[in-house]
């Protein structure tokens, strides 16, 4: 048996190693060594491609396409990055909400979107910013958005020989945005739930109101057009009606399991508040037109 | 008070230069790997080894037909099983390879055949008539009593009565070393070396299971990386399967339990039901007390009668109650079995104590302090056990609790913050009392001895022998400090052996925070010898006469009367050796003999009992019952701090543990079956989650510990989950009346409190 751990400098390089889609890929690992430990010795993948020797998929920049990041790109570096603070703020502050420091030092963006947990905190941030994923293989380069990459839990479009290599994320300039993850304990805790809202106006008026929620459903559930009645009316009752909305999307999807009973009112409680809060940011009163 | 020292193991620790078992390697070692039951109730028919055999690094497969002596007392959980399983996790057969990857793999190829029988996994259910019984004829284990005045009396006395029922549920030592062992088989005995709890219980068991006499069995503690009451009948079970290798091949042998092991087959702390009846008069008196306790053990007895002995006994709280009344039923069930964990049946009855006298003072709409103090224990009280009490240092603890909270303040404040909240957060104070029996008490947990050796070597370093583990709560340190205090030394003169069960005498198990009054009596017993064999030297040498009084300090022996006149501790020493006598003090200490009555559950339960009292303040968030702890104060009598180093070390990390208890850690079971078998689903909380501990300490001289110290490891866990309840059920304004009080039961909860 041929074990063999590929780690080249140059994305084309990898590119065509992972050609023949045998390749098991790895980022930060965090996600990845302890999937591995759970397998059987026989179901071992025993060829490793390794992405983190490719300066090109750390980048942090700012382009006409938006915040460009590129797959190997950690939480670390998010919350360290000046240009991620002053554009789009919020994944800066879901970054920190990832795990500990450990793993917030080891874990990809990339390895995020590829592993594909429902719980996941940055995907309903990705969902919520309508950001996209820019995937090659040998010769290919495709761009999805990221609610056309993820597909269900733990899958996406990911062909084998294939990597994601950026997100690009648009920058909503002026945006008043939020992020609020529940976890069990306040650290290296799994999502019980996630969710993103934003909000952008214009002489008091809501021109752009968004929601995502996580780890409610095998992908990020984006509630954005639900929140478009909020434009004309922020009512209570208003609010409390998109709260219900949301279970019942997250009931058709998901059905009504035993972890309803606690995930159904929190759900309909975090969704209300992500508005509220959100719109307090933007310095919008929710009782008022 | 005395000046911090450093713990004497912290340099190895830090430093990575202490030995666990894990590390040891030795010449041609083999590794085992446990096949374990799969099924929670039954009988196996067929265990087939063929596979694992074909392989050509595997020596052998052990099971019960190759124990040479026996695999474990009635009702105990044995080495291996001979046909009966009762648990998943019982263990069927010992996997040997020449590497650990490979007895396991080999482990994995055995196929194990069962008759199935029904399990029961409800206490409640469990001793109904007509279930499968677990042990002999029935699950009934025992109904341990208490019985004191008069209930009718207590209940016509009463102007309100109040009943509630009461749950704590299954948790984990967790300890960050899962258990580990390596033996030797040196030919005409057997060396084992592994981190134990209770190393003359595992040398005994070890014993047993290879059919030899204790005296070749030789048991070397190597660093032990974390027990919380864990590491017992364990490491007993672990010890003897390693040894069993050694015993069988002749040679080395390890075997090293990853973490989805140690926690399927680890032993647990016991989930109670409890109910609890309670009267009072309008001022807040309390007239009468029941509690029915339904505890469950498990598929094995171990320690649970002996657990449960201590909740009857601590059942009333440090009340003043005139008529209690108190059942404590040990139930078996097919779930992984119940033993000893930090606490030992105290936290769960202190749990239901206390939030039912938060829900008492509620209903009499009175300060919950108030109440507690109003009902106090004070010196000459006749506590439920029919004990009349000494040094009760209650009413000392709420004092500080008052003022180190500020209490009136706080209450103040914390109504000001909610009426402002116009979001989700609201907060919330409460607090809990504690009194705890030290030590063994009279529930047949042992014979409350130990020994301790002091021998001060020639150039006038000091070595110290305890038959008590250290297993982290610094019991070293402590001798340490007691020895060089005594002998007017420097910490650093001495060293504390590794325990090595052929050194030093049988001092019983290190439980129920005995080890600093136990072990320390018999260190001060040793030093006196010495200090005797000093004097005789030195009066014998003229130096002083015999019968002066001798001061030691500052590495000196100076005459009271006379400071002028002095030699040095090591001069001392030298004249003493080279006078053909020794400088080797042997400690034996016993506790106070005990008396109990068994049929009336009255008598004196314990020497001593120890008192805290708690206060917490939290943040709920109403959206999604998410608990945070701002503030958690925790106030202890410890008696004269032998090094308040320690004492904040094991306040703020016996608070840490308690926080997991009441918020976060669950061992979740369905069928018999663990559902979270590592520490990504059983969660521990992190920095992040225990908010700002603050001890506060009280000295109250004990008149019966070393130096006037008494035990702390156990009451500092004991009560923080009803502290952290009650302030939730304060920021709620309802009552949570269960453990844990996660997201699920707090946002349950404020709902509830919606609706009313
Ligand atoms: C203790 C702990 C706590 C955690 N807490 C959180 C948390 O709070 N929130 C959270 O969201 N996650 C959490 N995680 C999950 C994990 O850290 C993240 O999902 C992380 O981002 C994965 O990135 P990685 O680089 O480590 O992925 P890897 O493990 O290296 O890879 C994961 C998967 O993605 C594939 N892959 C990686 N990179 C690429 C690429 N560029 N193109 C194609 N395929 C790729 C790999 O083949 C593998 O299948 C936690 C993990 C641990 C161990």
């Amino acid at each position: 048996m041929k074990e063999q751990w590929i780690a080249s400098e140059t994305l084309d390089m990898l590119l065509d190693e992972i050609a023949d889609g045998q390749k098991t890929i790895v980022a930060g690992g965090t996600d990845l060594l302890i999937q591995l430990r759970e397998m059987d010795r026989e179901e071992k993948p025993t060829e490793i491609a390794d992405l983190s020797c490719i300066e090109n998929l750390k980048r942090i920049e700012v382009t006409e396409d938006g915040l460009i990041l590129g797959a190997t790109v950690t939480y670390t570096d998010l919350t360290n990055s000046d240009l991620v603070r002053e554009t789009l703020p919020m994944l800066a502050q879901a970054a920190m909400d990832v795990g500990s420091p450990q793993v917030r030092n080891k874990g990809t963006l990339g390895g995020s979107l590829a592993n594909a947990s429902p719980a996941a905190d940055m995907a309903p941030v990705w969902v919520l910013l309508q950001a996209d994923v820019v995937l090659q293989k040998k010769g290919r380069e495709r761009v999805l958005s990221v609610a056309e990459f993820l597909t269900g839990n733990m899958t996406t479009v990911l062909e084998p020989g294939e990597l994601i290599v950026e997100i690009r994320c648009p920058l909503w300039k002026g945006a008043s945005m939020h992020f609020i993850k529940v976890g069990r304990r306040n650290a290296a805790a799994i999502a019980r739930l996630n969710g993103a809202a934003l909000l952008r106006t214009d002489g008091g008026r809501i021109t752009d109101l968004r929601m995502a929620i996580g780890a409610a459903t095998p992908t990020p559930l984006d509630l954005s057009d639900a929140c478009e009645g909020l434009a004309s009316d922020r009512s209570k009752e208003a609010l409390d009606r998109i709260a219900k909305e949301t279970i019942r999307r997250v009931e058709g999807i998901s059905g009504r399991r035993a972890s309803a009973i606690w995930k159904f009112p929190a759900l309909e409680n975090l969704s209300r508040r992500l508005l509220i809060d959100v719109m307090q940011k933007g310095g919008l009163n929710s009782e008022t037109v | 008070m005395f000046k911090e020292i450093p713990r004497v193991d912290i340099q190895a620790k830090l430093t990575g230069g202490a030995k666990y078992a894990d590390d040891m390697v030795f010449p041609r070692m083999v590794y085992g790997a446990m096949v374990r039951c799969s099924i929670a109730h039954g009988d196996i028919l067929s265990i087939d080894a063929e596979e694992a055999l074909k392989r050509e690094d595997v020596l052998r497969v052990i099971t019960y037909d190759d124990i040479p002596g026996i695999a474990g007392k009635a009702k105990e959980r044995p080495v291996l099983v001979k046909e009966r399983v009762r648990f998943i996790g019982d263990g069927i057969a010992i996997v040997v390879a020449t590497s650990q990857q490979a007895a396991r793999e080999a482990a994995a190829k055995v196929a194990v055949t069962y008759k199935e029988l029904p399990a029961v996994f409800n206490p409640a259910e469990a001793i109904e008539d007509k279930q499968p019984a677990i042990h002999g004829v029935s699950n009934l284990e025992k109904v341990i009593s208490m019985r004191h005045g008069d209930m009718e009396q207590g209940w016509n006395q009463a102007e309100v009565i109040i009943e509630e029922d009461v749950s704590t549920h299954r948790v984990q030592h967790a300890a960050i070393e899962p258990e580990s062992a390596v033996a030797l088989w040196q030919g005409d005995h057997i060396e084992v070396y592994c981190p134990p709890k209770s190393p003359f219980n595992v040398r005994r068991v070890i014993s047993e299971t290879l059919g030899l006499r204790i005296n070749k069995v030789r048991l070397i503690t190597s660093t032990v990386g974390g027990s919380f009451g864990g590491k017992d009948y364990d490491m007993s079970l672990l010890g003897s399967r390693v040894a069993l290798i050694a015993r069988l091949t002749g040679r080395p042998a390890k075997m090293t339990y990853n973490r989805e092991e140690a926690i399927t087959e680890g032993t647990k702390r016991h989930p109670y039901r409890m109910h609890y009846k309670i009267g009072a008069k309008k001022d807040g008196t309390l007239t009468g007390l029941q509690v029915d306790v339904l505890s469950d053990a498990g598929a094995y007895l171990s320690k649970s009668a002996m657990v449960g002995w201590r909740s009857c006994v601590e059942s009333s709280g440090p009340y003043l109650i005139p008529n209690v009344h108190t059942d404590v039923t040990v139930a078996y069930t097919n779930q992984i079995y119940s033993d000893s964990l930090r606490g030992f049946g105290s936290p769960q009855v202190d749990y239901g104590i206390e939030v039912v006298m938060d829900k008492l003072a509620v209903r009499l709409d009175m300060d919950p302090l108030a109440l507690r103090r109003k009902n106090a224990l004070k010196d000459g009280d006749e506590h439920a056990t029919g004990q009349i009490l000494s040094g009760v240092s209650i009413g000392h603890c709420l004092d500080a609790l008052e003022e180190s909270s500020d209490y009136l303040e706080t209450r103040k404040r914390i109504t000001q913050f909610n009426q402002e909240q116009n979001g989700p957060l609201r907060r919330g104070f409460g607090i809990a009392a504690l009194h705890r029996g030290e030590a063994l008490g009279a529930g047949g947990e042992g014979i409350d001895t130990a020994g301790v050796n002091v021998h001060i070597e020639k150039d006038g370093s000091v070595l110290i022998y305890c038959g008590l583990s250290e297993v982290g709560q610094g019991c070293q340190t402590m001798m340490v400090r007691i020895v060089s205090e005594m002998l007017g030394l420097k910490p650093e003169r001495c060293r504390v052996s590794r325990l090595d069960t052929d050194y030093v005498p049988d001092s019983g198990p290190t439980v129920a925070s005995r080890g600093t009054v136990i072990a320390g009596n018999a260190t001060v017993m040793a030093v006196e010898i010495i200090k005797e064999k000093i004097r005789n030297t030195l009066a014998q040498q003229k130096w002083f006469k015999k019968n002066a009084e001798l001061i030691y300090e500052d590495e000196k022996i100076r005459l009271k009367n006379n400071p002028e006149v002095e030699v040095s501790f090591e001069e001392a020493v030298k004249l003493t050796f080279s006078n053909c006598d020794n400088l080797y003090g042997n400690g034996w200490w016993a506790a106070p003999k005990l008396v109990w009555n068994w049929e009336k559950g009255q008598g004196d339960a314990y020497f001593n009992y120890v008192y805290g009292a708690c206060g917490c303040e939290v943040e709920v968030d109403l959206d999604t019952g998410k608990t945070k702890i701002i503030r958690f104060l925790a106030v202890h009598d410890v008696g004269t701090a032998l090094n308040i180093e320690e004492v904040y070390g094991q306040i703020c990390g016996g608070v840490a543990m308690g926080i997991g208890y009441s918020l976060m850690e669950e061992v979740k079971l369905r069928d018999g079956r663990i559902q979270n078998t590592n520490l990504d689903s059983y969660l521990l909380p992190t920095a992040m989650d225990i908010g700002s501990i603050e001890p506060v300490i009280l000295q109250e001289h004990s008149a019966i510990g070393p130096l006037g110290a008494k035990g702390l490891g156990e009451p500092v866990t004991s009560i923080v989950a009803p502290a952290i309840t009650n302030a939730i059920s304060d920021a709620l304004g309802t009552q949570i009346l269960e453990l844990p009080a996660d997201l699920e039961h707090v946002l349950a909860a404020s709902m509830r409190e919606e609706q009313e």
